[in-house]
C-alpha cells in the first residue's frame, strides 16, 4: 500500500490536476532495466503495467511481500474458534440432545465444523483482503482514458509514476524516465 | 517398444539449454569419495547391529512377541519412510517436475532400500511364525481356534493363511525390486551421457509402476500392520500408512540434503528454494495424516459398533490415551502451526530440527499403531509397562541406524546429482513466486 500523499498538487495549462508521468517501453527488457531505475530513485507510488507476467519483476520494482497471509491466518483462527464456542455451547449447554449415548460436548463431531468455518473465514478474508489492499474493484482509472495505454493488454509496456508520490516533481521525474529508454512520454491527468 | 526423445518434438529455438558446464555442477560439488562416507557408514550399521542385537536378546531374555514388535516398529517405520521415496519418484517423473532434478539421485537413493526393509519384515514374520508359532500375528498361530473368534478365523482364511501370506510378501519385495533397480539403473545410466529419452524411459516405467507399487505398498501395509489384529479392517489404513510414511520420507530427505550440505556439496544446486517446497510437501502431508487419520478413527466412534470399535477402544482409552492425544499434536498440531511459516520452510536449519520432529514422531506412530497388540488381552499384572522400553528403544533406533547406514553406502557409492538430467536447468533456476 502507497503512504498518504503529503505532496503538492500539479495542474496542466488547462488547470486539470495531473495523475502522473507515464512512460512507454517497446520490450519487457526495457521495462525491466526502467524499473530498476525508478526503484533505485527512491520512488513510492508508481507501477509498471505489461501484457503478461515478468519473472522477478517484484525485485526489480522493489516490492515487499504482502501481509495478506497474516490477516487470513487471523481469519482462519477466528473461524475455527468460533465454530469451536459456537458448536460447544450449543450441543455442550444450550440445547444438550442425547445422541447414541455419546457425552454431550465431545470434541469428535465438531472437527468438521471447526474446520470448515476455518477454510471458509480464511479464505473470505483471503478474497476481499486482497481487493481491499487492491484498493479494488475500481471504476475509474485515469490511464485508462489514454488510447495509448490499451496497448498495455497487447504488446506495449509502461511505467506511470504517480504525482502523488513525495519524491515526484514535473521536472526530474520526466528526465529520469527519460534516461530509460522509453519510446513515448506524456503527462496523464486525472 | 521405441521411446521418443522428448525434445524432438520441441523447436530448436525452444528447447532448454542443457545445464552442462554449469559451476555449481562441478565434480567437487556432485561427488562424495566413498572412504569420506566409510566412518558414518561404520558407525552407523554398528549401531544398528548392537540395537537389532539387543531387541532379538530381549526376545530370549524377556518377551519374544514384544522383541518382535519393537523390531517391527522400526522397521515399517523405515520401509513406510522408502517406500514413499518409491512412489514420490514415480509421482514425480509422471508429473514432469523440474525442481527435482537437483535432488532426485538422493530420492532414488533412498527408494532403493525399498526391497532391503520389505525382506527384513517377512524375516520379522518367519521368526513370528517359525519360532514363536504365530504370536505377532496371532491368527497364524493356535491360540484362537477354541474361542469365538475360530468362525471370524475361518472366514478370513482365504486371505490370511501363511502360505498366501508369505507368496503376496514375495511378491511385494520383488516387485519393489524391479521398480526401484529399473529407475535407479537409468538414472545411472544418464550420467556416463545425456540421452533425454532415459528419462522418457523412467517416465514409462513410473505411468505403470505407481500403479503397481501403490497397490503392493497398501497390501503390505494390510499385510504387516493391519494384519496383526485378525478382527480389525479399515480401507483407509494404507492410506494412512502413506501419509505418514510421507511426512517422514520427505523429512528425511531434508535431512540427507543438509547432511550434504554441511559437508560442503550442493552448493548452488540446493538452495531455499528447493527446502521451501520440500517443506511445502511436508506441510501437506501432516495436514493429510491429520486427515486420513481423523476420518478413520472418527466414523468408527460415530458408528460405534463393537466388532469394529475395539481397535480404537485400546488405542484412545486406558494406557494408550497418552499416545492417541500425542499424535494429535506432535504429528499435526506442532508441525502445522510451526510449518505454516514461510521462513520455516526457508531456512534449512529449522527445517532440520521440523524434519528430525518428524521422524521421532514417526515411529511414535508406528508404535501407536503395533506395540498396542503385544499386551492386548493379556492380564495387566503380565505387562512390564515401562520396564521393558529398553526392547523398544532398542528395536526402534537399531532399525533406523541400520536404514542410515546403508543409506549412507548407498549415497557414497556413486555422484551425488545425475547432472545430466534434461530439467537441471529448469531445477537450478527454480523460484518460488509465492
Amino acid at each position: 500500500m502507497a503512504p498518504p500523499s503529503r505532496s503538492r498538487r500539479y495542474v496542466n495549462e488547462a488547470g486539470d490536476r495531473i495523475h502522473g508521468v507515464l512512460a512507454q517501453y517497446a520490450t519487457p527488457a526495457d521495462l525491466f532495466h526502467a524499473c530498476e531505475k525508478v526503484r533505485d530513485a527512491g520512488y513510492a507510488r508508481w507501477d509498471s503495467f505489461s501484457p503478461f507476467p515478468i519473472h522477478d519483476m517484484e525485485e526489480a520494482m522493489g516490492m515487499k511481500r504482502t501481509k495478506l497471509p497474516l490477516a487470513i491466518a487471523g481469519g482462519g483462527a477466528l473461524g475455527a474458534g468460533l465454530a469451536l464456542l459456537m458448536q460447544f455451547w450449543m450441543s455442550g449447554s444450550d440445547y444438550p440432545l442425547m445422541k447414541q449415548g455419546k457425552p454431550f460436548a465431545s470434541w469428535e463431531p465438531f472437527v468438521p465444523i471447526t474446520f470448515e468455518l476455518g477454510i471458509l473465514l480464511a479464505s473470505f478474508t483471503a478474497l476481499f483482503g486482497m481487493l481491499a489492499f487492491n484498493a479494488l474493484p475500481r471504476h475509474y482509472h485515469p490511464l485508462m482514458k489514454r488510447q495509448r495505454f490499451l496497448a498495455s493488454s497487447d504488446d506495449t509496456f509502461f511505467i506511470c509514476i504517480e504525482a502523488g508520490d513525495p519524491r515526484f516533481d514535473p521536472e526530474q521525474t520526466r528526465r529520469l524516465l527519460e534516461s530509460t529508454h522509453p519510446t513515448a512520454i506524456e503527462l496523464v491527468e486525472e | 517398444m521405441t521411446h521418443m526423445s522428448a525434445s524432438e518434438h520441441v523447436a530448436p529455438e525452444c528447447r532448454i539449454p542443457p545445464a552442462t558446464g554449469h559451476p555449481a555442477l562441478a565434480a567437487g560439488n556432485v561427488t562424495i569419495d566413498a572412504a569420506s562416507a566409510r566412518s558414518a557408514v561404520r558407525l552407523l550399521l554398528g549401531v544398528g547391529a548392537v540395537g537389532v542385537g539387543l531387541a532379538i536378546a530381549g526376545g530370549f531374555v524377556a518377551n519374544g512377541k514384544h522383541a518382535l514388535a519393537a523390531l517391527l516398529v522400526g522397521n515399517m517405520a523405515v520401509l513406510s519412510i522408502c517406500a514413499v521415496a518409491m512412489i514420490l519418484t514415480m509421482a514425480f517423473h509422471l508429473v514432469n517436475a523440474g525442481w527435482w532434478a537437483g535432488f532426485r539421485r538422493q530420492i532414488e537413493n533412498i527408494a532403493t532400500l525399498t526391497p532391503v526393509f520389505g525382506a527384513t519384515t517377512v524375516a520379522i514374520a518367519a521368526a513370528d511364525y517359525y519360532v514363536l508359532g504365530g504370536s505377532l500375528w496371532g491368527w497364524m498361530g493356535t491360540q484362537y481356534a477354541a474361542t469365538d473368534l475360530a468362525y471370524l478365523l475361518e472366514k478370513k482364511s482365504a486371505y490370511l493363511n501363511v502360505p498366501f501370506f508369505f507368496g503376496r510378501a514375495a511378491v511385494y519385495v520383488v516387485v519393489w525390486a524391479i521398480l526401484t533397480q529399473v529407475l535407479f539403473r537409468l538414472s545411472r545410466k544418464a550420467d556416463a551421457a545425456p540421452d533425454p529419452s532415459l528419462t522418457a524411459r523412467a517416465r514409462f516405467t513410473s505411468a505403470w509402476g505407481i500403479l503397481v507399487g501403490a497397490l503392493t505398498v497398501a497390501f503390505a501395509s494390510y499385510d504387516w500392520i493391519m494384519g496383526l489384529d485378525f478382527r480389525f479392517f479399515s480401507t483407509m489404513f494404507p492410506v494412512r500408512f502413506f501419509a505418514a510414511g510421507a511426512f517422514a520420507g520427505v523429512a528425511v530427505l531434508v535431512l540427507v540434503l543438509v547432511l550434504l550440505r554441511r559437508r560442503g556439496r550442493l552448493e548452488g544446486v540446493i538452495g531455499a528454494e528447493h527446502y521451501h517446497d520440500l517443506g511445502k510437501l511436508m506441510f501437506a502431508f501432516t495436514v493429510f495424516w491429520a486427515y486420513i487419520a481423523y476420518f478413520e478413527y472418527f466414523l468408527y466412534w460415530y458408528g460405534n459398533i463393537p466388532e469394529e470399535t475395539a481397535y480404537f477402544t485400546e488405542r484412545a482409552t486406558g494406557a494408550w490415551k497418552p499416545f492417541f492425544y500425542a499424535l494429535c499434536f506432535g504429528h499435526f498440531a506442532a508441525p502445522f502451526l510451526i510449518l505454516i511459516f514461510r521462513g520455516v520452510k526457508r531456512n534449512p536449519r529449522l527445517l532440520t530440527l521440523v524434519a528430525l520432529w518428524a521422524v521421532f514422531i514417526h515411529v511414535i506412530d508406528m508404535v501407536f499403531l503395533i506395540r498396542p497388540m503385544v499386551y492386548a488381552g493379556v492380564p495387566a499384572a503380565q505387562n512390564p509397562g515401562l520396564g521393558a522400553l529398553w526392547i523398544d528403544i532398542a528395536g526402534a533406533v537399531g532399525m533406523l541406524a541400520l536404514f542410515g547406514g546403508l543409506l549412507a553406502r548407498r549415497i557414497g557409492s556413486g555422484p551425488l546429482v545425475g547432472v545430466n538430467d534434461p530439467r537441471m536447468t529448469e531445477a537450478l533456476e527454480h523460484k518460488n513466486y509465492v
